[in-house]
C-alpha cells in the first residue's frame, strides 16, 4: 500500500472517529496520532471501504463462522446452547521485529517451565536449593503427588505451551498467565485466519502475513516425537472430555485437521501395561495421547476417584513408558500465574540468564515479604487463587465494595499460600469494529508454542481477545468475548507454496479408515436418526400447515384429524380449540420452541448435538449443511455476536405467520436432503457411512409405523381425506398416481407405504436396506446371525408376508386388527433393534465404578 | 522382639460380572528401623495381571494390578512376617517446645522441615476448621514440650470421643465427627491430625495393624481384627513420634506400620476402578498372630481397639 500513508494522520471516515484513551499504548495509533507503519495498509483499506462496507463484511464473516459451526460452549448455559464464536473484522497487526523479541522470550520461557516441571516431579532440587518454597509446592492444588517419580522426567514434559500476554504502556509485552497442561485456542486461531483472509482478501495478500501452517507441522512432528521409546510410527489420539466441554469445537476441528481419532475416556482401556483404544476394528495400542482433559480427571484410580472422563491405570501406563500423555500429567502446576514470582531467580539459577519476556509483577502471598508488598498496595492489585479451578475467580480489588474487600482480606490472611496478587496493568488497545464505528478495546494476545526437534517453535500469530467493554481493562476470554486474527508481518516475502511436508518414510497404500470408537458409532447412528426424524417431521408439519386453512376455515364436516399424527412426534401437541388459526399457531410455535419435547426445534437441537459429537468424522460440506439449517444471521447489524440483541442459537427468528413457517419447513426438507446426498457422495464406503444409514433406516421405518398407527387409531373411512395426507407425509403422492391413476383407497395406500419395496419411503424398503447394511459388519461366528440381524429379518419378513390386499389392507373385515397388530409388532422390533445395536456396538464395556473401600 | 504373622484377607462379591478391575494396594508393611519385613506374599482369585510394585510419593510400597477376566468374586490375601523391635514406651520422649517446632516448620530451612510442611497443610480428608484449633490449644500452653503436649491432647481425645464401631463411613466429615463425638480409629486419627495441623504442627496419618489381645481366659479371636490407624507428629531434631489416640497409647511392639500419608486417602489399603460388577459386598479379615509362643507378660494397659 502507499507507504506515505504511514505517517499521515488518519484522514476521514472511520479512522477520524477513532480515539484511543490518552496515556495508553494503542496498537494502531502512536502517541502523536500517526498511524503506525505496520497498520498503514489496514488504515487505508478501512478508509477506502467506509463503515457500510466494513459492516457488510463483518456480517459475511459472522455468517461464515456460523456456517462453519465455530462455537464456544459456555458452562451453565442450557443444553446444547453453543455460542457462535465472535471475530472482529480488524486483525491485530504486529511487526516482524517486535515479534521476534517476544518469540525468543517465549522459547526461553517454555524451556524454563519444562525444566521446572521435570524438577518438581523428579529430584525437587529447586525446593532443596530454596528457589521454590516447599510451602508453595505442597500447597499447590496442581501438584500431583501421584505423578512424581515418572521416568518421563528425563525427557521433555512440556510439549505444548501457551502464554497470555499484554503490552503495557511502555510498549513491552508481559506474560499475564501461563498455560501448561492442555492449552487451547490454536484451533480458533486457525479458523480466525481462514475466515478473516476471506473477509479482507486483498489486504491480506498484499500485507505479507506469516502463514500458520508451518506451526501445525511442528505440532504434528512434536506429537510423533513424543512416542514412547522404540515406537517409530506412533498411533496418536486426541482425548476429549466430550461435546459439553467449552472448547469442544476446537477439539473436533483439530482432530479432523490433524487426522487424529477423537476419543473419550470410555473408549480407552488399560491392557498389558499400556492403553488400548476400543473400536469397531478391535482394540489397538495407543502410543501418544494428546489430551484436552485436566490432570485430575485423567486417571480415576490415582488422581480423582470420581472422574469418568479419564482412564483408570493411565498413570501406570505412562510410568511403564507404554504411552505418552501430552502435556505430561501433572503439568497443571505450570498454569496460571503461580510460578511467576519465582521465574527470574530460577532462570538465572538454571540457565544463567535473565528472563527475556517478563511477567506482570506477581506476588505469592505465602511468602511474608511478597505478601506485605501486595497488601501495601492492595487496592491496585488483582487477586487470583494459586490454582484456577473451573470457576476462574479473579478479583480486581479496586472494583470491590468495602465489605467484599474485607472478606477477601480475611480469606487471604487465613490461607495466604493459596493466593496470588498481580499488579493491574493497563493493556494496549486496538481498534474493533463495533456498532458501525471503531472502538479502542484492551486486548490480550495468546501465543502458542510447541516443542519440536530439540527446541521450541512459536506460532507466528495467535489468538487475540478483546475486552467486553470500551475502557475496561478486564479481558476474560473464557466467557466467549470477541476475538481477533493476529497478523505478524514478514520482513521478507511470504511464500505461497505449501510448506514442504516433513520427511517421512514412503507411505504404503491404506484403504482403511481410522479406528471408530464406540462413542462415535453411537453418535453417527443417532446423527442419522435425527436427520431422518426431522425430515419426516418437516414433511408432516408442512402438509398439515398447508391443509389446515382449507379444512378448518370454517371447519368442514369430516375434516381430517391430524392431531394423533402430530402427537406421534410431539406428545404435548394440544387439540386445536377452534378454527384453523389455532392449529396453525400451534404448528408454527413448535417450529421455534426448543424446550418442547419432540417439537421440530427440539429435534433440530438434538441433531446439532449429535452432529457436533461426530464433527471430526464429517466432511466439511456436511457440517456446512447441518449449520445451514440454522436461520441465517438476520438483519441485526453485525450479525450474531455479543453485541447483537438476538440469541443466534435459537432455532429461528420470531414467528412471522404461516408463510414464513412453510418457507422454513421447505428449507429444512431441502437442506436435509442435501445433507443426505452429501453423505452418500462424500463419505467413504465403510462403517461411518453405514452407521448413519442404519440410523436413517431405523428412524424412517419407525416414523412410518407410528404415523400409520396414529392414522388407524382415528377409524379411517374408505376414502378418508387422511389417506391423501399419509401419501404427502411420505412424499408418495406422485408414486400413487402413477400406480393407480384413480381414487385413493386405503388398501392401495397401505401397500405402497408398508410393503412396496420399490418405494424408498416404504417400511419394507427401509428394513431391507437396514438388514443389508448390518450384514456388512464382520461377525465372530459366520454361521449364525447376530440378535440384531435376526430381529431385523423377522421384522422384514413379517412385512413381506403380510397380505395387504387379502384383508382389504387396512380396511377389510378384520384387516384393521391384523394391520394394527403388525404395526405394533414392528414398533417393538424397531425399538429392540436400536437397543441391540447399542449392546453389540456402542457399549463395549460398562461404565467404571469405584471399588468400595473399608475404613 | 515379637515376630508377627499377619494374614489380611479381603473379599469382594459382586451382584453382576465385573469385566475388568484396575487396583492399587498398599498392603506390604514398610521397612523401618524398628520393623523388619521377613516375608511377604500376596495371592488372589482370580489371578491378577500386570502386577507392579513401587514406592509411592511417601515411600509406601504400592502395588498396581488388574483383574482382566470376568469374575463375580475377588479375593485377595496377603501374609506378612514382621519382626518388630520397637521398645514399649509409656512416656513421650523429650522434645523442644511446641511453638519452636511451629517456627522451625515455618522457616523450612532443612530438608526434613521442607518435607514435613506438606503435613501441616489441609489434605483431602482433613480440612481444619476454627473449632478444632480451639479444642486443641487447651493442651498446648506456651512452652510445653511438643511430646508432652501431644500426649495431653491424645488423652483428651480418648476421654472426649467414644469409640463406636460402624458409627461412621467414608462419607463422614471431620466436622461431623467433631460434633457427634464418636467414631472409629480412622476418625480419631483424622481428628488428632487436624488438631495438630490447626496449631501449625506437622502430623501424618499412619495405617497399619495392631495386635489385639484376647480377654483374660478367652482364646484369641481369629479374623476379628481389622486394619488400624494412628497418628505421627514431627518434632524437628527428634523425628516423627507416633501416638495412638484410639487406644491411648504410644505405639510400640504391638503396632505394625503399613503406610503413611496426609490422611486415609493417601494410604487406602486397597482401591480400584471396576467395569461392571453391579453392587458390591465387602468383607475384610485380619489376623495378627504373635509367633513366639511366650505368653503375654502382663495385662495390657487397656484392651486395644482397632
Amino acid at each position: 500500500m502507499n507507504p506515505e500513508l504511514a505517517d499521515k494522520p488518519s484522514a476521514a471516515g472511520l479512522l477520524q472517529q477513532y480515539h484511543p484513551a490518552l496515556g495508553g499504548w494503542d496498537e494502531m495509533v502512536a502517541r502523536g496520532g500517526a498511524v503506525r507503519g505496520a497498520w498503514a495498509g489496514l488504515a487505508s483499506t478501512l478508509d477506502e471501504l467506509g463503515s457500510d462496507d466494513v459492516r457488510r463484511r463483518k456480517q459475511a464473516l459472522a455468517e461464515q463462522l456460523r456456517l462453519n459451526g465455530v462455537t464456544y460452549n459456555v458452562y451453565g448455559d442450557s443444553l446444547g446452547a453453543d455460542r457462535i464464536w465472535s471475530l472482529d473484522p480488524i486483525p491485530l497487526i504486529l511487526e516482524s521485529k517486535a515479534w521476534e523479541a517476544s518469540e525468543r522470550g517465549l522459547i526461553q520461557r517454555a524451556e524454563l517451565l519444562d525444566a521446572i516441571l521435570r524438577d518438581v516431579y523428579g529430584p525437587r532440587r529447586l525446593v532443596r536449593e530454596g528457589l521454590l518454597p516447599a510451602l508453595f509446592l505442597y500447597s499447590h492444588p496442581g501438584f500431583q503427588r501421584a505423578c512424581s517419580g515418572n521416568p518421563a522426567t528425563q525427557q521433555r514434559m512440556l510439549r505444548f505451551y501457551s502464554a497470555d500476554m499484554v503490552r503495557g504502556q511502555d510498549g513491552g509485552f508481559r506474560v499475564v498467565s501461563d498455560r501448561g497442561q492442555n492449552p487451547s485456542g490454536y484451533g480458533y486461531a486457525l479458523e480466525n485466519r481462514s475466515v478473516l483472509s476471506r473477509t479482507l482478501p486483498s489486504l491480506f495478500r498484499q500485507s505479507g502475513v506469516h502463514r500458520l501452517d508451518g506451526f501445525f507441522q511442528s505440532f504434528r512432528k512434536s506429537l510423533v516425537e513424543a512416542a514412547p521409546p522404540g515406537v517409530r510410527d506412533p498411533f496418536i489420539v486426541l482425548l476429549s472430555p466430550g461435546p459439553e466441554n467449552e472448547t469442544y469445537f476446537e477439539q473436533a476441528y483439530l482432530a479432523s485437521y490433524l487426522g487424529l481419532p477423537l476419543v473419550r475416556g470410555s473408549d480407552l482401556t488399560p491392557r498389558d501395561g499400556g492403553i488400548r483404544l476400543l473400536s469397531l476394528e478391535g482394540p489397538r495400542q495407543v502410543d501418544v495421547i494428546l489430551r484436552r482433559v485436566d490432570d485430575t480427571f485423567c486417571d480415576p484410580l490415582e488422581l480423582n476417584g470420581s472422574s469418568l472422563l479419564g482412564v483408570p491405570g493411565l498413570l501406570q501406563a505412562v510410568r511403564n513408558r507404554k504411552v505418552t500423555v501430552c502435556n505430561a500429567l501433572g503439568s497443571g502446576i505450570l498454569g496460571g500465574s503461580g510460578l511467576m514470582s519465582f521465574l527470574p531467580a530460577i532462570s538465572r539459577h538454571l540457565f544463567g540468564q535473565d528472563l527475556l519476556l517478563p511477567s506482570v509483577a506477581t506476588y505469592w502471598c505465602g511468602d511474608k515479604e511478597q505478601r506485605e508488598t501486595a497488601l501495601e498496595r492492595f487496592d491496585e492489585m488483582v487477586i487470583k487463587p494459586l490454582y484456577q479451578g473451573p470457576k476462574r475467580s479473579t478479583w480486581f480489588v479496586g472494583n470491590l465494595t468495602r465489605e467484599q474487600r474485607e472478606k477477601l482480606l480475611i480469606r487471604i490472611r487465613a490461607k495466604p499460600q493459596l493466593y496470588l496478587a498481580q499488579e493491574t496493568l493497563r493493556p494496549s488497545t486496538a481498534p474493533c469494529f463495533i456498532s458501525n464505528r471503531l472502538e479502542a478495546r484492551s486486548l490480550v494476545l495468546r501465543s502458542f508454542i510447541t516443542a519440536a526437534g530439540g527446541s521450541f517453535s512459536v506460532m507466528p500469530g495467535g489468538l487475540t481477545r478483546v475486552a467486553s467493554k470500551e475502557g475496561s481493562i478486564e479481558v476474560t476470554g473464557q466467557e466467549g468475548g470477541i476475538s481477533k486474527d493476529t497478523w505478524i508481518l514478514s520482513s521478507e516475502p511470504v511464500s505461497w507454496a505449501v510448506a514442504p511436508e516433513l520427511a517421512s518414510a514412503p507411505l504404503r497404500p491404506n484403504r482403511h479408515q481410522g479406528p471408530l470408537p464406540a462413542y462415535a458409532m453411537e453418535n453417527l447412528f443417532w446423527f442419522g436418526r435425527y436427520q431422518e426424524r426431522l425430515a419426516c417431521q418437516a414433511r408432516v408439519w408442512r402438509e398439515v400447515l398447508r391443509q389446515a386453512g382449507e379444512w378448518y376455515r370454517p371447519r368442514l364436516e369430516g375434516a381430517p384429524d391430524w392431531i394423533p399424527m402430530l402427537r406421534a412426534y410431539q406428545p404435548s401437541f394440544a387439540s386445536p380449540a377452534g378454527d384453523a388459526r389455532a392449529l396453525e399457531d400451534q404448528l408454527e410455535r413448535s417450529i421455534y420452541e426448543e424446550a418442547s419435547l419432540g417439537s421440530p426445534a427440539y429435534n433440530h437441537a438434538a441433531l446439532r448435538r449429535t452432529a457436533r459429537a461426530v464433527r471430526d468424522l464429517l466432511p466439511d460440506d456436511c457440517w456446512l449443511a447441518v449449520n445451514s439449517l440454522l436461520p441465517a444471521a438476520d438483519g441485526v447489524a453485525g450479525g450474531p455476536g455479543p453485541e447483537s440483541e438476538t440469541d443466534p442459537d435459537a432455532f429461528g427468528f420470531s414467528p412471522q405467520g404461516p408463510a414464513a413457517a412453510l418457507n422454513r419447513l421447505d428449507r429444512a426438507v431441502l437442506h436435509l436432503a442435501g445433507l443426505s446426498g452429501l453423505e452418500s457422495e462424500s463419505i467413504a464406503l465403510g462403517p461411518v457411512r453405514r452407521f448413519i444409514l442404519m440410523g436413517r433406516n431405523v428412524e424412517r421405518a419407525l416414523a412410518s409405523v407410528r404415523i400409520l398407527a396414529a392414522a388407524l387409531g382415528g377409524n379411517l373411512k374408505p376414502s378418508d381425506p387422511l389417506l391423501k395426507s399419509l401419501l404427502a407425509f411420505h412424499d408418495s403422492d406422485l408414486m400413487y398416481r402413477q400406480r393407480y391413476q384413480r381414487d385413493v383407497q386405503a388398501g392401495a395406500v397401505a401397500d405402497l407405504l408398508l410393503a412396496d419395496e420399490l418405494n424408498p419411503r416404504s417400511i419394507a424398503f427401509q428394513l431391507a436396506r437396514f438388514a443389508e447394511e448390518l450384514a456388512q459388519f464382520p461377525v465372530a461366528d459366520s454361521t449364525s446371525l447376530s440378535a440384531c440381524q435376526k430381529t431385523a429379518l423377522k421384522a422384514l419378513t413379517s412385512v413381506r408376508v403380510f397380505e395387504t390386499t387379502e384383508h382389504g389392507g387396512i380396511m377389510g373385515a378384520g384387516g384393521n386388527e391384523a394391520f394394527e397388530h403388525l404395526l405394533s409388532s414392528l414398533e417393538g422390533w424397531l425399538g429392540q433393534i436400536s437397543e441391540l445395536l447399542a449392546r453389540e456396538f456402542f457399549q463395549p464395556i460398562p461404565l467404571p465404578q469405584s471399588l468400595r473401600e473399608w475404613t | 522382639m515379637p515376630i508377627y504373622t499377619i494374614r489380611h484377607r479381603t473379599i469382594y462379591v459382586y451382584s453382576e460380572e465385573c469385566e475388568l478391575s484396575v487396583n492399587q494396594a498398599r498392603l506390604r508393611p514398610r521397612e523401618l528401623p524398628g520393623q523388619r519385613l521377613m516375608a511377604f506374599s500376596m495371592e488372589s482369585t482370580p489371578l491378577v495381571e500386570d502386577f507392579q510394585e513401587e514406592p509411592d510419593f511417601f515411600g509406601n510400597p504400592t502395588a498396581i494390578f488388574k483383574v482382566a477376566r470376568g469374575h463375580e468374586r475377588f479375593e485377595i490375601c496377603t501374609e506378612s512376617r514382621v519382626d518388630v523391635s520397637w521398645a514399649e514406651r509409656d512416656a513421650p520422649p523429650d522434645t523442644i517446645a511446641w511453638e519452636e517446632c511451629v517456627e522451625m516448620l515455618r522457616a523450612a530451612a532443612l530438608p526434613e522441615t521442607q518435607d514435613a510442611i506438606q503435613f501441616v497443610l489441609d489434605s483431602p480428608l482433613v480440612k481444619v476448621f476454627p473449632e478444632l484449633r480451639e479444642y486443641a490449644i487447651v493442651s498446648f500452653p506456651g512452652g510445653r514440650p511438643l511430646g508432652e503436649a501431644v500426649y495431653h491432647l491424645m488423652r483428651r481425645i480418648h476421654r472426649d470421643f467414644r469409640f463406636i464401631p460402624g458409627s461412621t463411613s467414608l462419607q463422614t466429615t471431620l466436622e461431623m465427627v467433631f460434633q457427634t463425638r464418636c467414631g472409629v480409629c480412622q476418625d480419631f486419627s483424622h481428628l488428632m491430625v487436624g488438631c495438630l495441623r490447626g496449631l501449625g504442627l506437622a502430623a501424618r496419618y499412619v495405617s497399619g495393624y495392631i495386635e489385639t489381645l484376647p480377654k483374660p481366659g478367652k482364646p484369641k479371636l481369629v479374623g476379628a481384627d481389622a486394619t488400624h490407624a494412628w497418628v505421627s507428629v514431627f518434632a524437628p531434631g527428634t523425628g516423627w513420634l507416633d501416638y495412638d489416640p484410639t487406644n491411648l497409647m504410644l505405639p510400640g511392639p504391638q503396632h505394625i506400620t503399613l503406610a503413611w500419608g496426609r490422611d486415609f486417602s493417601d494410604v487406602s489399603p486397597l482401591r480400584g476402578v471396576l467395569y461392571g460388577g453391579g453392587t458390591q459386598k465387602l468383607k475384610v479379615e485380619v489376623d495378627v498372630l504373635r509367633e513366639d509362643a511366650a505368653p503375654v507378660a502382663a495385662e495390657p494397659m487397656v484392651p486395644a481397639k482397632p
